[in-house]
C-alpha cells in the first residue's frame, strides 16, 4: 500500500511539475526568450563592434607588417629582383595590414565569446541537476548567449564589409594613381633624357637607388622608389622619415646611389639631363688636348647656361686642364692603366638641369678588346666623339714625313694608322648590342693648325663637306664609309686644340653633338658674341 | 612589442571605425524605416499570443 502511495505522489508531483513548466514556458520562457533574442542581438553587436573599435583606435600591435617583414621579404606581393633586398617602408595600410587588423579583430572577439560560453558552461555543470529541472527560467540565458554570440558575428561581419569597401575604392583608386604617376615619371625622364651616371661602373639608370636622409646604414637605401605598395604619392621609411616617391622629386630632396655598385651619383642624377659623350681614337691623336680645351672652353665661355663642375675630381681635372692650356702646354698623356673616369659639367638654365659626361680613355686601352669590353659607358652614349691625327693617316706619312720631319715630330704623330683605332671600338658597340644606327659620331680631324702648314692644305676648310672629301682624298675613304654606315649622322670637323680661333674652335663638336639635347649650351651665334 | 605605425594607418583604422559605425546606423534606419522592425515585433507578439491561446483552450 505505500509503495501505491508512494507512486501515485510521485507521478503527480510530476505532473504538476510538467505542468508548471508548461505554464512557465507560456507565459515566461518563450516570451523572455524571444526578448532576450532581440537584447542578445543588439548587445552582441555593440559588444563586438566596440572590442573591434577598441582595437583599431588602441592600435593592435599583436600582428603588425612592419618595414622589416617588408624587408625580409614577407609581403610577397612585393616583387624584388632576385638578390635585391626590398626597401626599408612601411606597405599601404590595404596592401596587408587592413587584413591583419581584421584577423585580430577575429581572433580577440572569439577568445571572448569563447571565456562567456565556458563560463555559462561552468555555470551550468555546477547546478547539476538543479540546473536542469530549472530549464524554464535558464532557457532565456541560453537565447541571450546564443542571440549576443551571433550579433558579435554581425559586427565581424560588418567591420569586414566596410574594410573590403575600403580596400577596394583605395585599390581602384590607387591603381590608378600609381599607373598616372608612373607614366608621369618615365614620361618625363623619357623627355628630359635624364638618368644617372656611375663614376666608377659606368651603370646608367633610369631609377638610381635614393638614400633616406636618416642614413640609417644600409637600410637607408630605398632601391624603388616608384609609386606602388610601399606607398602611392609618399613613403614612409622604416625610420618613420616621410619620403617622396617618383624619381622626379626624390631627386630633389634624397642623394642618389648606383644601382649596381652603391658609388654616390652626382646631384640631380636621375631627374637632370644625362649625356655621356665617349671621345676616342689611337694613342696621342689629339683626344686629351680635345677634351681639355673644349672644358675650359664651356666653363670660360658664355651661353645660356651657368656650366659648373659636378664633383670634386672634375674640378681637380680642370685646374690642370686650365693650367695646360694657359701656358699653352700639352696635354699628359692618358694613364692606360687607369680606369677612365668622366670629367663631368653641369649646366644649369632656368629649371632645366643637364649632366654632361666626357670620358677620355687612353687609346691603347680602346684598343685592347679585353680592357675595352669593361667600358660600359660606350654602350649608354647617344654621341661619341672620333678623333684621327691627319698625320697618321699613311698617304700622308708618306708624302710629308721624310720632308717634314721637324712638323711631325711637334704634331707628336700616333705611331697606329686610324682605320683600327675606330674599328676596334665599332666592333666594341657591335658585340655589345648597342644600335649604333640611332647614334650620331663627331668626326673630328685634329692638329689642324699643324696641317695646315703641310704644302697645297694651308686654305684647308673646316667645314663638313670640305672635311669629308680631303678624307677620301687622302683615302681614308674605308673609314668614312664605315662610320657613315654605322651612325645615323656623321659630322665632319677639322680643329686645333692648341689655338681654339681656328676655324669654328674646338667646342664645334660638342656643340653640334648637344644640338640635339635638351641641354642648353652656347651656339655659334652667342660664341661669336661672347 | 609595441610598433608605432605611421600615421596613414592611424588614419585608415579611423575611417574603418567611422565607416562601421554609418553602416550600423544605416542598417538600424534601414530595419526601422522598412517595417521589418514592426513586422518582428508583431510576429512574435503573434506568437505569444497564438500560444496563451492553445493553453487556454
Amino acid at each position: 500500500m505505500p509503495i501505491v502511495i508512494g507512486v501515485v505522489v510521485a507521478i503527480a508531483a510530476i505532473a504538476l511539475y510538467l505542468w508548471l513548466c508548461a505554464l512557465a514556458f507560456v507565459y515566461f520562457t518563450f516570451p523572455v526568450s524571444l526578448m532576450a533574442g532581440g537584447v542578445g542581438l543588439a548587445v552582441g553587436v555593440a559588444a563586438g563592434l566596440g572590442l573591434a573599435f577598441w582595437l583599431l583606435f588602441e592600435g593592435q600591435d599583436e600582428r603588425v607588417l612592419t618595414p622589416g617583414d617588408v624587408a625580409a621579404g614577407k609581403l610577397r606581393m612585393l616583387r624584388t629582383p632576385k638578390g635585391v633586398t626590398p626597401d626599408l617602408a612601411w606597405p599601404g595600410y590595404f596592401v596587408a595590414q587592413a587584413g591583419l587588423d581584421w584577423v585580430v579583430v577575429v581572433k580577440r572577439v572569439t577568445e571572448r565569446t569563447g571565456e562567456m560560453w565556458a563560463w555559462a558552461g561552468e555555470t551550468a555543470a555546477g547546478m547539476s541537476w538543479f540546473g536542469l529541472v530549472m530549464w524554464p527560467i535558464l532557457l532565456p540565458v541560453a537565447v541571450l548567449l546564443m542571440a549576443g554570440t551571433a550579433g558579435v558575428a554581425v559586427a565581424v561581419l560588418l567591420v569586414a564589409v566596410v574594410m573590403a569597401a575600403l580596400a577596394v575604392l583605395v585599390w581602384a583608386l590607387g591603381l590608378v594613381a600609381v599607373a598616372v604617376l608612373r607614366g608621369l615619371d618615365r614620361a618625363l625622364g623619357l623627355l628630359r633624357r635624364s638618368a644617372g651616371t656611375c663614376p666608377r661602373c659606368y651603370e646608367t639608370s633610369a631609377r638610381p637607388v635614393y638614400r633616406c636622409p636618416g642614413a640609417h646604414g644600409p637600410t637607408a637605401m630605398h632601391r624603388d622608389i616608384r609609386p606602388g605598395l610601399l606607398g602611392v604619392f609618399s613613403r614612409r621609411c622604416g625610420c618613420g622619415r616621410r619620403l617622396p616617391t617618383m624619381v622626379l622629386r626624390a631627386g630633389r630632396s634624397m642623394a642618389a646611389f648606383c644601382p649596381l655598385c652603391d658609388t654616390g651619383l652626382h646631384e640631380g642624377a636621375g631627374t637632370a639631363t644625362d649625356l655621356r659623350v665617349p671621345v676616342f681614337g689611337a694613342p696621342s691623336s689629339g683626344k686629351t688636348h680635345l677634351v681639355m680645351v673644349s672644358i675650359v672652353e664651356l666653363l670660360r665661355g658664355g651661353g645660356p647656361a651657368r656650366v659648373s663642375l659636378a664633383d670634386d675630381r672634375s674640378k681637380r681635372m680642370y685646374d690642370t686642364y686650365a693650367e695646360i692650356v694657359d701656358r699653352g702646354g700639352s696635354a699628359i698623356k692618358t694613364d692606360a692603366a687607369q680606369q677612365p673616369v668622366a670629367v663631368t659639367l653641369r649646366f644649369r638654365a632656368a629649371k632645366r638641369e643637364a649632366l654632361l659626361h666626357l670620358y677620355d680613355a687612353a687609346g691603347e686601352a680602346l684598343s685592347d678588346p679585353e680592357r675595352n669590353a669593361g667600358y660600359q659607358y660606350l654602350d649608354g652614349a647617344r654621341t661619341l666623339v672620333f678623333v684621327l691625327d691627319p698625320f697618321a693617316v699613311p698617304e700622308i706619312r708618306q708624302r710629308y714625313e721624310r720632308s717634314f720631319g721637324a712638323l711631325f715630330a711637334a704634331a707628336n704623330v700616333s705611331a697606329d694608322p686610324p682605320e683600327p683605332s675606330y674599328q676596334n671600338v665599332a666592333t666594341r658597340l657591335r658585340q655589345s648590342g648597342v644600335r649604333t644606327e640611332r647614334n650620331r659620331l663627331a668626326f673630328v680631324v685634329s692638329k689642324l693648325d699643324l696641317l695646315r702648314r703641310l704644302p697645297g692644305l694651308d686654305g684647308l676648310s673646316d667645314e663638313n663637306d670640305a672635311v669629308r672629301a680631303w678624307l677620301v682624298d687622302q683615302g681614308v675613304d674605308n673609314l668614312v664609309q664605315s662610320a657613315e654606315t654605322d651612325f645615323r649622322e656623321v659630322r665632319y670637323f677639322a680643329v686645333s686644340a692648341t689655338d681654339p680661333k681656328l676655324g669654328r674652335g674646338p667646342l664645334a663638336p660638342l656643340r653640334w653633338l648637344l644640338e640635339e639635347e635638351p641641354i642648353p649650351i652656347a651656339g655659334e651665334k652667342e660664341r661669336s658674341t661672347a | 612589442m609595441s610598433y608605432e605605425v605611421p600615421p596613414g594607418h592611424r588614419g585608415f583604422r579611423a575611417l574603418v571605425v567611422v565607416g562601421s559605425v554609418l553602416l550600423s546606423a544605416l542598417l538600424i534606419a534601414g530595419i526601422v524605416l522598412d517595417g521589418v522592425w514592426d513586422q518582428v515585433y508583431d510576429g512574435a507578439a503573434h506568437l505569444i499570443a497564438e500560444l496563451k491561446a492553445a493553453w487556454r483552450s
